[in-house]
């Protein structure tokens, strides 16, 4: 599903990101990234859906070899990999099953089709009530849940979650883990980098921690490992 | 492309126009008010012009022939002028002609200077295609029959003929007639006394041609004076059409920077450059558009309305107003042009930025 063979990322301004990393993510795995602040958890999602660039190494992304694609073969490997953020990244002007249908929109889907799969996925993450509310009259929580509904909505075989719970209280990031561990056993790899101990901890899940640019730990079932 | 998709495209384009209300009116206004000040400048400047060139057309060579030249030479001469390059048309003013002009403007005082006793030589009124080579054409003329003579008998005593013009009684003629019809009234007085004194005659060759007269002086300050107006009209639509474009491009620049959150997320989604386009171009085209429209709409009814009203107050001047349906269709067509070209760029060229991953 993903390789990554001496991955190394230097940024222009001379921050080296990445420094050799090696590492296989399975088909249907669920992987916690971890590590301090500025160690490169976020430079290592990024190479995986190409929003940056390697600058030594290989990456292999469902068949894709990331670093060799070209600009416009991007968009559809994209396509195959759901993005959620922090801070949700929903379009304030949609409404919900707007914000949902706009990724089916983008790869030309049929309207019928579009339909059908929005009112599905509404109601897998249980916003169906909410479908016609805009994104401000949301909870944080429901936010979210609307940014995994669009992530999910193609079908991806890989989501990428940059700390998916970071704004949300304990009690609704639960909710949002439940639900992402049943897109995972739907099938779906998750690759989540988090501060949540108590979540890893609690979620047991290959854990992957990165630090000063490299892997440090790489654990089936393993513990969050940090002081909070 | 689907044809599905590019149907989407549109209602994505016009829907984005009403979405994004402000930033769409700061767009339009932005657009609208340098076009509506470039077409003032630009319905005023042609209207200079064209007050310009009609002055300028007045500009003119008048050639006066000896009053001996036969008619049969006439033709000739006439012909031999035509040749000139510079010249476009050449117009023979009969005596009988330039008498009945002159008569117009002076009246009574001509009285009975007909058939025989018209004092008046033939002329050729030379209209040149650019006012700026009158000089040349004159000199040509002048040149080209520099050798040409007729031999016609003459009493011995005209030598007067042409020295004291200053004595002549007809001190109201205006200076470009005044050469040839004086002397001319003066050479018949002299002829008539020789006839009755002494028929002392003798032959003599005169020139061809009496005088070349295109307003010297005159004209060159005229030109100068033109092509000033003209160069400083010119300079100000080009600054305007930098600024105009200059503020329609940084508004779009805005209003498109404004929106990098919905362009990232496409991109996200894996929409393709050319998917993210689309709809920016129809929002900027129908921004450029409207943009556009209103300005025109604006110009076109005021100048017309402007046109009628002024009709009488400036006419008396001399001063005409081109017509609306002459002055606008051009104008308002670049106008258009600028609105949808800047409107349509300039949101292709802002999200260029965007794209790039």
């Amino acid at each position: 599903m993903i390789e990554m063979q001496g991955v190394f990322k230097k940024y222009p301004d001379g921050n080296d990101a990445l420094k050799g990393i090696n590492l296989v993510v399975d088909q249907n795995e669920f992987v916690y990234i971890v590590g301090p602040s500025g160690a490169g958890k976020s430079t290592f999602m990024k190479l995986i859906y190409r929003e940056e660039k390697p600058t030594k190494g290989q990456i292999v992304v469902n068949g894709f070899n990331i670093g060799k694609l070209k600009q416009r073969k991007i968009p559809y490997v994209r396509r195959n990999i759901g993005v959620i953020f922090q801070d949700f990244r929903l379009l304030p002007k949609l409404t919900v099953a707007e914000n949902v249908a706009f990724a089916m929109e983008v790869i030309e889907e049929p309207k019928k089709v579009i339909r059908k799969r929005t009112n599905e996925v509404l109601s897998l993450v249980r916003l169906k009530g909410k479908a016609n509310a805009y994104p401000s009259q949301l909870s944080g929580g429901e936010q979210q849940r609307v940014a995994i509904a669009r992530a999910i909505v193609n079908n991806p075989s890989l989501i990428i979650a940059d700390e998916p719970t970071g704004n949300l209280d304990p009690e609704t990031s639960w909710g949002i883990m439940e639900l992402l561990e049943e897109i995972n056993f739907r099938g779906t790899t998750i690759i989540m980098a988090t501060h949540n101990k108590e979540i890893v901890n609690k979620m047991r899940k290959r854990v992957i921690a990165i630090e000063d640019g490299v892997i440090v730990r790489d654990q089936e079932r393993g513990e969050y490992g940090y002081e909070v | 492309m689907k044809f599905s998709t590019i149907g989407r495209h549109f209602r994505e384009g016009f829907k984005n126009v009403i979405r994004n209300a402000w930033m769409s009116f700061a767009s339009i206004s932005s657009i609208a008010i340098p076009l509506f000040i470039l077409g003032v400048f630009l319905l005023l400047t042609s209207n200079v012009d064209e007050f310009l060139n009609d002055l300028e057309s007045q500009v003119e060579v008048k050639v006066f022939l000896h009053t001996e030249v036969p008619q049969d030479e006439i033709l000739s001469i006439k012909n031999k002028i035509a040749t000139i390059d510079e010249i476009k048309r050449v117009t023979h003013i009969t005596k009988e002609q330039g008498m009945a002009d002159l008569r117009e403007r002076i009246g009574d005082p001509l009285e009975g200077y007909d058939g025989e006793e018209n004092p008046l030589p033939d002329s050729f009124v030379v209209e040149v295609y650019q006012p700026r080579e009158v000089k040349t054409a004159a000199e040509k003329i002048e040149s080209l029959f520099e050798n040409e003579f007729i031999t016609i008998e003459r009493a011995i005593s005209d030598e007067v003929d042409q020295s004291d013009e200053s004595t002549t009684t007809d001190g109201e003629n205006t200076a470009e007639e005044q050469t040839p019809e004086e002397s001319t009234t003066e050479g018949t007085a002299t002829d008539e006394e020789s006839i009755t004194e002494e028929p002392l005659t003798q032959d003599t060759e005169i020139p061809v041609i009496e005088s070349v007269k295109y307003g010297q002086g005159y004209v060159e300050k005229l030109l100068t004076i033109t092509n000033t107006i003209r160069l400083i009209g010119f300079i100000i639509v080009i600054g305007l059409v930098f600024t105009a474009m200059f503020l329609i491009a940084n508004t779009i620049k805005l209003t498109i920077m404004s929106r990098s959150s919905e362009v990232e997320i496409m991109k996200l989604v894996g929409a393709t450059n050319q998917f993210i386009r689309w709809p920016f171009f129809i929002e900027g085209a129908v921004i450029g558009v409207i943009g556009s429209f209103i300005p025109s709409a604006i110009l076109y009814f005021g100048y017309s309305g402007l046109e009628q009203r002024s009709e009488l107050q400036l006419g008396i001047l001399g001063i005409k107003m081109i017509p609306v349906n002459e002055a606008t269709p051009q104008i308002l067509m670049v106008l258009f042009a600028i609105g949808i070209v800047i409107g349509v760029f300039g949101s292709l060229l802002s999200i260029r930025k965007h794209l790039k991953v």
